[in-house]
Formats: structure tokens, sequence, C-alpha cells
């Protein structure tokens, strides 16, 4: 156990500093958060009445890919705070998206052999 | 500053070896789940458009949805966990996170257990859909079941600000890898 972990941790800023005591005074730090969880539950409910709509399967997916990233990039940005770490994150991202890339790849040749075939 | 010392960068996960060890090592697993997805694409293409059962004829999507809900709030209650100013919020906000990964548990456990006591039953070797959601949910479950004891330990020892930090950059990962599992086997329409 170290001493870190017997003490309450500092406040990361002014405005956290009086949240003991004050509750007005966290509202600068915690309503963006609360305001990117309604986003993240918002882009959810996109999802689900996309993915119920009546139009062509192409779309669907499309638009489902779309809100699909739009929700991973706002839990990295606000509650991973990628961008506070921007090296690591990168690496992250790097990963993901040679994942992605040689999934599409795959993809497309396995279409391209299937109408060979 | 020295990492560990509760200083105002470690609270910002700025740096920290913690945090970026924990980074490395999303980064590895986010391989992982990438070669799942990747795995059931190709397998998805493979089988055409035909072949492939719809995932709305099979899963239940309001239970899933409510699943992601659980695991988009306790994103929200593990970063308000790491910027509470004081233990006794911070343990709170913790406890809270932890009651939503149950609750996400216990949501995937109900998932498996209609479909595997459904008419008809959807069992692990039913076809290549049935294969390729066990295996992807089940790993994703084991994600989550490895965040709930690491937050059951944060909760059960004292909770550092650092150790809190680099265990919510894990579970922010958990949310964030079963979004593309939500969007794509559950929602992608398959015709």
């Amino acid at each position: 156990m170290t001493d870190d972990a017997m003490e309450p941790s500092p406040s990361p800023s002014p405005a956290l500093a009086g949240e003991g005591s004050s509750g007005t005074a966290s509202r600068p730090k915690t309503f963006p958060l609360l305001a990117v969880f309604a986003l993240l539950a918002a882009l959810t409910a996109c999802e689900l009445f996309v993915a119920g709509m009546d139009a062509g399967r192409a779309a669907r997916i499309t638009a489902l890919a779309g809100l699909l990233m739009a929700k991973v990039g706002l839990v990295l940005s606000f509650f991973m705070r990628a961008r506070a770490n921007r090296r690591a994150a990168r690496l992250t991202l790097l990963a993901i998206g040679v994942a992605a890339a040689a999934g599409v790849v795959l993809m497309l040749e396995m279409v391209f052999r299937v109408n060979v075939l | 500053m020295a990492v560990g010392d509760g200083g105002p960068e470690t609270v910002r996960g700025t740096g920290g070896v913690g945090a970026t060890g924990m980074w490395t090592f999303l980064a590895t697993d986010a391989m992982g789940f990438g070669g799942l997805l990747i795995a059931y694409g190709v397998l998805r293409v493979r089988a055409g458009v035909d072949t492939w059962p719809d995932p709305r004829a099979r899963l239940a999507l309001a239970p899933a949805a409510a699943m992601t809900f659980a695991l988009l709030l306790s994103s929200l209650t593990m970063t308000l966990a790491t910027r509470a100013p004081t233990v006794g919020r911070r343990r709170a906000w913790v406890l809270a996170t932890l009651a939503l990964g149950v609750a996400f548990l216990g949501g995937g456990a109900f998932e498996y257990a209609h479909l595997l006591g459904g008419a008809p039953a959807m069992g692990l070797t039913a076809d290549l859909f049935a294969s390729t959601f066990y295996v992807v949910t089940g790993f994703h479950a084991l994600h989550v079941l490895a965040g709930v004891l690491a937050v059951s330990f944060m909760l059960r020892a004292k909770i550092g600000a650092q150790a809190l930090e680099t265990t919510a950059l894990y579970w922010h990962f958990v949310d964030v890898a079963w979004m593309p599992i939500f969007s794509i086997i559950y929602l992608w329409p398959a015709r």
C-alpha cells in the first residue's frame, strides 16, 4: 500500500477544490461529462432507429458505421482523455486502424474470391 | 513530478508509467478484439447475404441496448470517480461503476440463458453465426469480468488516484470495445 493510496487525491483544478463544500463549484467540470454521456445515449438511440429503418442495407451499414465512429471518438476524447496522452493514444489508435484496415482488405479479398468462383 | 505522488498531473492522466503501460496493453488488446471482429466479418461476407441469418431475428435488441446503456453509464461514473475530490465520493462512484459492470454481466448471462434455452436453441455449435457471436461476446464478457474484479480490488484496498486512473483507462476501453460488437453483430442488417 502506498502513501498515495492512503490519502485523498488532491483537487485537479480550483473548480473541483470546493466540491466538498459547495456543489455548484464542480459544475464546470461535471457538466461536459454529463453532456457527453447524453450524446452517447442519443447516438445509441440513433443506432437503434437506423437499424430498424426501412432503407437499403448499404445505407444503413454506412450510417451505423458513422455513428459507431462518433461514439468511439467521444469516449476516447472525453472519458479516456486521449488528447492529454497523445503518444500512447496514437499507439492505440494505430493498432485499431491497422486491425480495421486488415479487416477491410481481407473482406474485399473474400468478396472478390466469391465473385470469381 | 514523480509518478504516483498524487500531484495534479497524475490526476489529470497526462503521464505516468502506469497510464503509458495501460495504453500499450490496450493497443495489444485492441488487436485481439480487431482479430475477432475481422474473423466475424470475413465469415459473414463469405457466407453471403442469403445464408447468414439476420441478427435481429435471433437476438433481442432491448436487453442488448440496456446493457449498452449500463456500460456507457459506468464509463461516466468511472470518470466521475477519477475526478472526485474526496475518498468518500471516489468510493461511491467506484461502487456505482462496479454495480453497473455486474449489471452488464447479469444481462449477458440472461441473454445467453435465453438463447440457449429458446426454441430453437442457439448453441455454440449451431452455426457460424452462433459460434462467432458466443466467442466475440464471451471474450468481451471476460474483459468486463476482469474489470469488475479490478474495480472490486480498488474498493477493498484504499483507492489511490494513480491506480484508479489506470483502472479507469481499462474500463473505458471495455466500453469502447463493446461499441463495435453491439453495432456490427447486433445491428448491421444481413439483408
